[in-house]
């Protein structure tokens, strides 16, 4: 019988789990999943650790604060939001672990501001499999704007398609820079795949192009790129990649003594991040990159104004990011709001199909029923104040498609006197 | 009784007779959790898988191994690959337990030339250097996104409603079960023997006409493709074969597993695969009880780990599964 003692080994185990369960399949959910009579639970996966947190490990703060801003003024439909961020350390195999964790032991309404090309990637298909809405996905990866793959889906940021085609006309229509011997640093990934349509698409050509692995980043930056662009004499480089790759090319290329005009991608160009990887304030004057919405100096600025209270409050710094966090956190609510006393994932992912309604800081449409989002970008300079200022002739809006790039005529609306939905 | 299970025929047909009990007591708990615990099943089964290999290799063989992670990575890349190759699920899984071998093979002939420290390291080296390959070779294997699958889903036959977690604690616990079968039935074999008596007084094992080398790499070779089975499986449960899923950390876990559930013990395998597969979630859920950083509760797993393989070794060398034989002598 001795053979047979192994074998018991899964019996037992059997048992065990049959003995250890609660029996969980006796609770009936009365309305939706994530929801009460009093409360709507939402969560998130965002790298609070490793290479890709700096500036991103505060948008679950941010959004946090905003959330119980509106808590503490009666909440949504006067049901309370409880928001869980989960640290994938922007590690796609930890993601999806972290967002089914988020679906089944969390049992969350919905996902929102969800961070990474990559990352998001593993967990898009599910989300929309099971009907749960994937709100405002920080990402500008065009296949999740893709209504009908991803119905439940929107993304929080303009395409990478859509920001290179706008850099590419922005370009062409600066006298200083359209004569510049034009090179490339690209994450190399979708991401940055996505960047090189977009270049195709503005007829936008380089000189030289060089990709960085996002994985080696941490360890060797982009040293060898840059030292190719300076040999090649490049007077303007581009970098599309995450924050941490600017901040390695300029500091590469200051080492070198070789000093280009920067264009930074939207996602690569946050100050504060910048700060805090280390790059000298000086090196970041005269550095351009895309924006779509107003910057954290712009007092003047009504929804700013709002913002930096709640984030304030909350001790969360004032940054690009975590004044998207809380713009995208505040057309969610209105969205949950927009559905009514009876809250249904199906609700909200109709509501936010007419998302154009909402208000928002930014200054391009959110285009809800396309899924295409934030639909363009105005490009800023940091000046020597290092403040960023609007130095394209207006704001731009293109698709991710062909379509052309245009001056937008959107009037963003006034701001309210209040955050609240 | 005795008897007839002496013979090899009866042996077979009572093994069967156990994994299909084993199959119908598994999947009468699958069908009464929710879609949480079918999930902590199946990562406890996948885990399981993995330690099965361990017993052999770690407690049959007394060789020691800090890189079973890598071999879960060649078995999760290869089910991946050929899945994304149009091949079914169950031919993606031999894919594995064949590159498993494969790979097992390679680094068994050369670890039966070492020992102790020097075998650590070379797998250690495994561990790290191995998931690393999938940076070298973005194009083929995804790079640091590593291979993105779409499904497997549950076959249609069973429904539209029928929840994904549950087919994935089938397909875990089926594993387990096939492997448990194989792995138990080596251990009792003459080949068993012979792995027993090479670790015992390698001499000894030579002299009695073993070949000492031969039964080293076969262990090494069984370790792996339990391995790579597991890392299918895992790759399945995860949608996703990444440099992520088989870092160093999980290699190391592989071994606190075997250790603390007990190194020669098939039941201690279960023991230290619901150690690996539960615990991090409880602490991280203990942790957040008490208001501790998030941080905190992400790298307590690895210190309590830590502690309990101290604690194994200094007060039950045998592991968990050992302890009342333990204190019986």
């Amino acid at each position: 019988m001795r053979f047979i003692r192994p074998l018991t080994a899964l019996g037992s185990l059997a048992l065990l789990a049959g003995t250890a369960t609660p029996a969980s399949g006796m609770v009936r959910v009365p309305t939706e999943t994530g929801v009460t009579a009093t409360t709507i639970t939402l969560g998130t996966h965002l790298p609070l650790t490793g290479p890709a947190s700096p500036g991103y490990k505060d948008v679950g703060a941010a959004i946090k604060a905003y959330f119980d801003y509106v808590n503490a003024k009666g909440g949504i439909n006067h049901r309370k939001v409880n928001f869980i961020v989960k640290d994938d350390k922007y590690d796609p195999a930890q993601t999806k672990r972290v967002v089914s964790s988020l679906i089944l032991q969390d049992k969350v309404f919905a996902i929102m501001s969800g961070l990474g090309t990559a990352t998001h990637s593993t967990v898009v298909k599910d989300l929309n499999r099971r009907g749960i809405p994937d709100l405002m996905v920080l990402s500008g990866y065009s296949g999740f704007a893709n209504a009908h793959k991803y119905p439940d889906t929107w993304p929080g940021f303009p395409s990478y398609i859509a920001e290179a085609k706008i850099m590419s006309k922005f370009i062409a229509d600066t006298d200083s820079l359209k004569s510049l011997k034009a090179c490339l640093l690209y994450q190399d990934d979708d991401f940055g795949r996505d960047a090189a349509k977009g270049f195709a698409i503005g007829g936008m050509s380089f000189a030289a192009k060089a990709g960085y692995n996002a994985a080696l980043l941490a360890s060797s930056g982009v040293k060898a790129q840059i030292a190719g662009f300076a040999a090649q004499k490049c007077e303007l480089v581009v970098v599309f990649g995450v924050t941490a790759a600017t901040a390695s090319a300029i500091g590469t290329a200051k080492a070198l003594g070789f000093s280009p005009t920067w264009l930074a991608s939207a996602v690569g160009a946050d100050k504060k991040t910048l700060d805090d990887l280390n790059v000298p304030k000086a090196l970041l004057t005269g550095v351009y990159s895309p924006n779509f919405l107003p910057v954290a100096e712009d007092a003047s600025d009504g929804y700013i104004a709002l913002i930096t209270k709640i984030l304030g409050a909350a001790n969360v710094p004032v940054t690009s990011y975590t004044i998207g966090a809380v713009n995208d956190a505040y057309l969610v609510a209105q969205a949950i709001k927009a559905v009514g006393k009876k809250l249904t994932r199906k609700g909200l992912i109709a509501a936010m199909a007419k998302a154009a309604n909402f208000k928002t800081a930014a200054f391009v449409p959110f285009k809800g029923a396309t899924h295409q989002g934030y639909s363009g970008y105005y490009i800023g300079r940091y000046g020597a104040d290092l403040v960023q200022k609007r130095v394209s002739a207006g704001v731009y809006e293109t698709d991710s498609g062909s379509g052309p790039v245009q001056l937008s005529t959107f009037n963003r609306p006034a701001a309210p006197a209040n955050l609240l939905p | 009784m005795r008897t007839v299970l002496q013979r090899p025929w009866g042996r077979a047909v009572a093994t069967m007779c156990l994994m299909l009990v084993s199959a119908l007591l598994w999947m009468l708990v699958n069908n009464r959790v929710d879609a949480l615990w079918n999930l902590r099943l199946a990562y406890v089964a996948t885990y399981a898988v993995a330690l099965f290999g361990m017993v052999v290799l770690v407690g049959h063989s007394g060789q020691v191994s800090l890189g079973n992670g890598a071999f879960m990575a060649s078995g999760g890349y290869a089910f991946a690959l050929a899945v994304m190759h149009g091949w079914p699920s169950w031919l993606g899984m031999l894919a594995a337990a064949v590159v498993g071998a494969a790979v097992g093979v390679a680094v068994g002939v050369v670890a039966a030339r070492l020992s102790g420290p020097y075998l650590a390291g070379l797998t250690l080296g495994l561990a790290v250097g191995l998931p690393a390959l999938a940076n070298r070779f973005p194009d083929l294997l995804g790079g640091d996104s590593g291979l993105l699958l779409d499904g497997p889903y549950p076959p249609d036959r069973l429904g539209p409603d029928f929840p994904l977690e549950r087919w994935q604690a089938w397909v875990a616990g089926a594993t387990a079960i096939f492997v448990v079968a194989l792995v138990s039935s080596l251990i009792v074999s003459p080949l068993g023997r012979s792995i027993r008596a090479t670790r015992d007084h390698e001499p000894a094992a030579a002299l009695v006409g073993i070949n000492t080398s031969r039964t080293k790499v076969i262990a090494f070779a069984v370790s792996a493709v339990c391995a790579a089975l597991a890392g299918a499986v895992l790759t399945q449960i995860l949608g996703l074969a990444a440099p992520g899923a088989f870092g160093i950390g999980l290699s190391l876990s592989l071994l606190v597993g075997t250790i603390v559930g007990g190194r020669q013990s098939l039941v201690g395998a279960v023991i230290g695969a619901l150690l690996l597969a539960l615990t991090p979630e409880w602490l991280t859920a203990l942790v957040s009880n008490f208001g501790l950083p998030d941080q905190v509760g992400l790298n307590l797993p690895n210190l309590v780990y830590g502690g309990l393989l101290l604690l194994t070794v200094g007060l039950a060398p045998g592991g968990i599964a050992n302890i009342r034989r333990a204190g019986a002598r």
